[in-house]
């Protein structure tokens, strides 16, 4: 018995991992025969698969619309929902309308009703009668309406595009009976009578084709011999469009979006370039990131619960966004936060527990693969929608983001979410660590630790100048310092990389060796690219270990608080040194060597070092 | 190169006709068992995008077997 079942569920757990691996294969190259074949592993699978919700979609049509079903079903896979489809007759999409039950069992969770503008108005389109209007949307409504009465399924029905068999428009564009503008008018009115009918989505095509090219996106010739209106190169386009307004209608709805502050709320990093630094205003690219910001108000006016994950410094982001002229958003718009220097999926945890949400109902935005990639692995429930590194793609990101499309949000919604802000509970929850080891793992991070490394020294000294965060004294050193420390002392480089990149040099220690058995760390940091994953120890256990080869007996350094620097205020304590003495803004420690070693991540894959002696 | 144009055309009509592996393409035209009106319009679209040509609507139906469909891309290229 016990064995039977966990055949079943294996069973079933290949074939999430197939349908994911074919909807991945069709999302890195969409062509039609890709579409086919991850179309055709659909069918072969069983009726329920792990991960996927199954969706019973009836599609009502006065066009040949079978070449677009493998599309359709691909995007659908990718917002896992796996379809299948029951399909009428073409001609008699009317007659489904009123008897439902014709179109045999079971009965449809959703209908996609899909009327071409062309075939639908006929030979009138070339000298349409005054009333035309008014019978092509009195024709739609009433299938909408049929659908409404009499099934309990959601609807979603398209407004009119333009075809692909346009009409010559006798007097010109500046006819309002003609029938372009007719078209519109019907759109038009598609929308003021459906709007309110919460079981109804509107999927707007007009604007779809529009946005690709009428000309390019369709196909007279298969249009005139075979009634598919649409080029094959389209048919990803709409398989998208038509998915994102069928999830929206059948899934639970997103109800939060957590956003990450530094390069996703504004450009640079607030920790590094300041508050006169960054970028965020009406001028690019601040004016890209501002784009973002007025979206996100626009999902809290609608219903969205906002909050923040952001690595930083609390105080710093909350009086920059308090305080900047050019912020949309304000710290009183984000119904809760975590601004620290935790794991942002632990971070996203406790958000979700302190909002009483399920983390199935969360959209988490950050621009850093690594976050990204942290937040999937751990949570994956949480919707992850990478942000763009780019802020030209900002305006299309927005465009496109998914999981928001949630139509006719209620007065309660609304209600909800307005009180969620205001109560939002501010008790520290347990902090929950999902495994931050096992993450690190799978990153594969590989670092390499050079000793006096001259081919490094600008690099070095770029950091000496730009790290504010990371960083215990913040003494910024020139080209000609750390030529001069190099000949004096010892200078400690530390490059990363990992999965996703290659980060360069992150992390530079700068130890003074005086007579010889006692060091000073003079300078230690790290680039706010590496924070969160455990490397700087590895850079301290280096060092200490190369201070005991070299005889030394112990080792000193200090922090000296700047205002930006508090996340290192523990750093050395945290890794087996004592305070000595405490001064106004500065304190120093010791370290026996061979005493105790840095408290080491053992999620580091690959430590090299380069012109140690051993 | 005309093997390749070959070995690409029948992996589109496995994918798009559902054929096993194993099975035999090279046999199959608009006679065969799923080779039906909107196959032949699918087989038609992705053989179009995979090699960027056009078919006019005389050559789309004459192209009812996998020779006929191979001899007109290779004619094409």
């Amino acid at each position: 018995m016990a064995s039977s079942e966990s055949a079943r569920v294996s069973q079933t757990g290949d074939w999430s991992e197939r349908l994911r691996s074919a909807a991945a294969k069709l999302a890195s190259d969409p062509s039609h025969a890709n579409a086919h074949e991850a179309y055709h592993a659909g069918l072969e699978a069983p009726a329920t698969v792990d991960g996927f919700v199954s969706l019973n979609c009836a599609i009502l049509r006065n066009v040949t619309v079978e070449p677009w079903l493998p599309e359709v079903y691909g995007a659908l896979l990718q917002r896992g929902i796996k379809a299948s489809f029951l399909l009428g007759d073409y001609a008699v999409y009317e007659r489904y309308a009123s008897t439902p039950s014709d179109l045999g069992t079971p009965p449809p969770d959703c209908f996609l009703v899909y009327l071409d503008a062309g075939i639908l108005a006929g030979d009138a389109r070339h000298d349409p009668p005054e009333d035309m209007a008014d019978a092509l949307l009195g024709r739609i409504t009433a299938i909408v309406d049929c659908l409404v009465e009499r099934t309990s399924a959601s609807v979603v029905v398209t407004n009119l595009a333009a075809d692909p068999h346009p009409v010559h428009s006798v007097h010109g564009d500046q006819d309002p009976g003609g029938w372009p503008h007719l078209r519109r008018t019907v759109n038009a009115g598609l929308t003021a009578a459906l709007s309110a009918e919460p079981r109804v989505s509107i999927l707007d095509m007009d604007r779809i084709v529009g946005e690709y090219g009428t000309s390019r996106a369709c196909d007279t010739r298969m249009y005139m011999t075979a009634a598919s209106p649409f080029a094959v190169d389209f048919l990803p386009h709409l398989g998208r469009a038509f998915a994102a307004t069928v999830a929206a209608a059948v899934l639970p709805p997103k109800k939060c979006v957590v956003v990450d502050c530094d390069n996703t709320l504004w450009g640079g990093i607030l920790g590094e370039d300041g508050p006169k630094g960054v970028a965020i205003g009406t001028d690019y690219p601040g004016s890209a990131y501002r784009e973002f910001q007025l979206f996100l108000a626009g999902l809290g006016r609608r219903g969205f619960l906002l909050a923040l994950n952001s690595k930083n410094n609390e105080s710093d982001v909350l009086s920059f966004m308090e305080d900047c002229p050019q912020m949309v958003l304000r710290p009183g718009d984000f119904a809760a936060h975590r601004i620290n220097w935790e794991d942002k999926a632990a971070n996203l945890a406790e958000l979700a527990r302190e909002l009483n949400l399920g983390l199935d109902s969360m959209i988490f935005i950050d621009d850093s693969p690594f976050e990204c990639e942290r937040v999937k692995s751990a949570l994956p429930e949480v919707q992850v929608e990478q942000f763009p590194a780019n802020p030209l793609d900002i305006p299309r990101y927005v465009s496109e983001v998914r999981g928001v499309e949630r139509l006719g949000v209620g007065e309660d919604d609304l209600a909800r979410a307005e009180s969620i802000r205001a109560n939002a509970s501010r008790e520290r929850l347990r902090r929950q660590t999902p495994d931050l080891d096992s993450f690190l793992r799978s990153l594969s991070i590989r670092l390499t630790i050079a000793r006096q490394d001259r081919t490094a020294v600008r690099r070095i000294s770029e950091l000496c100048q730009r790290t504010n965060q990371f960083n215990l004294t913040t003494i910024r050193h020139g080209v000609g310092d750390i030529e001069r420390l190099m000949d004096e002392g010892v200078v400690y480089t530390m490059s990363m990389r990992d999965r996703f990149s290659d980060y360069g040099t992150v992390g530079v220690a700068i130890v003074e060796t005086g007579s010889g058995d006692r060091w000073e760390i003079d300078s230690f940091m790290l680039s706010c690219r590496a924070f969160g994953r455990g490397v700087e120890a590895e850079l301290l256990h280096a060092l200490l270990e190369d201070a005991g080869a070299a005889g030394v007996r112990s080792v000193g350094a200090r922090y000296v608080a700047t205002g930006k620097n508090g996340m290192t205020r523990n750093f050395f304590p945290d890794n087996g040194f004592s305070v000595t003495e405490r001064l106004d803004g500065a304190t120093r420690f010791e370290i026996r060597v061979g005493a105790a070693a840095a408290s080491r991540s053992d999620g580091i894959r690959e430590v090299r070092r380069v012109g140690f002696s051993q | 190169m005309s093997e390749h144009v070959e070995a690409t055309l029948e992996r589109i009509f496995r994918s798009v006709l559902r054929v096993p592996a194993g099975e035999d393409v090279s046999s199959l035209s608009a006679e065969s068992h799923g080779w039906d009106s909107v196959a032949h319009l699918n087989l038609i679209l992705a053989v179009e995008q995979e090699f960027r040509f056009m078919m006019t609507p005389e050559e789309a139906s004459a192209a009812n077997s996998f020779r006929a469909m191979l001899d007109l891309v290779n004619s094409r290229r």
